[in-house]
């Protein structure tokens, strides 16, 4: 009895990560009614056979089903849990191409902080940067991440309040260190 | 004892006030050290590091503040010591500032 039961919630929590790429356990646990023990110990056995998969990102253990993400889709699943970059990445499905003026007149936070979120995109291979005249443009790096696949990604994976706090330091650093100014 | 007294005297009130602010303050830190723990983690920008170190030393300097208000820690390394945090708070602070990195 023990056994289907517990062989029962296994296979919930499967679907659920399934459902919900990038879940972490306590959402699991809030989401299925499951105790945190139980959550954590199928968890464990499904990575053990090879079912699921994780990657930490800050004080979170996101889960993925194998096979299923590729390295992009997580580093992207983690940059949306950001508030900036989701927002960078927001507004370039929005506008298209916009400039780097756009993005630090929608988002209202300083050049600098901007600058070095839009480089941290660049360096994980989400966006590129294209020269128009005198302009830079940023567009979404691979075609094949079809935007609507983001918006629903957007949908479930939204910053904690913990991950916004510690995005504003972040912005407060680089505000106040003023690394670049250079706004093309 | 007149209005202003409470303010400039030793009485259990401001002690209990003191020691009051000097928990939250610790506490504070304490938030402030996981924000920036967290943010480093998931940025990986180097001059959180400093601020990481920075929080640390306010936390102690708080809590040793509170200890010496609890129990007479009064000698000469001390002297020393707890203004030399409060220094390296703002060298610190200040680093983060210019590093380029």
């Amino acid at each position: 009895m023990r056994k289907t039961s517990l062989n029962s919630n296994k296979y919930r929590i499967l679907r659920f990560i399934q459902n919900n790429p990038g879940c972490y356990l306590r959402q699991i646990r809030n989401e299925l009614d499951i105790s945190m023990g139980s959550v954590q110990y199928h968890s464990y056995q499904l990575q053990k056979v090879g079912k699921i998969t994780s990657t930490r990102q800050g004080l979170y253990k996101l889960h993925f089903q194998s096979g299923t993400f590729q390295d992009h889709e997580k580093t992207l699943l983690q940059v949306l849990n950001q508030e900036t970059p989701r927002e960078i990445i927001l507004l370039i499905i929005e506008q298209g191409n916009p400039t780097q003026t756009d993005v630090v007149k929608r988002l209202g936070i300083s050049a600098p902080s901007i600058n070095w979120h839009v480089r941290r995109l660049i360096d994980l291979n989400l966006i590129d940067e294209v020269r128009d005249g005198k302009y830079k443009r940023y567009k979404l790096r691979d075609d094949s991440i079809d935007s609507k696949y983001i918006e629903e990604l957007l949908k479930t994976h939204h910053p904690n309040l913990w991950n916004k706090w510690s995005n504003r330091l972040v912005e407060t650093f680089l505000s106040l260190s003023n690394e670049d100014k250079q706004l093309l | 004892m007149n209005n202003l007294d409470i303010f400039t005297s030793e009485t259990p009130i401001i002690e209990l006030i003191e020691s009051i602010l000097y928990i939250v303050g610790t506490i504070f830190a304490a938030i402030l050290i996981a924000l920036s723990i967290s943010a480093y983690r998931n940025t990986q920008l180097q001059k959180l590091l400093y601020a990481i170190v920075a929080f640390l030393l306010f936390g102690i300097f708080l809590f040793y503040e509170f200890l010496e208000h609890s129990i007479p820690l009064d000698n000469a390394f001390t002297d020393i010591v707890i203004p030399s945090m409060g220094v390296s708070i703002l060298v610190l602070f200040f680093l983060a500032i210019v590093n380029k990195k």
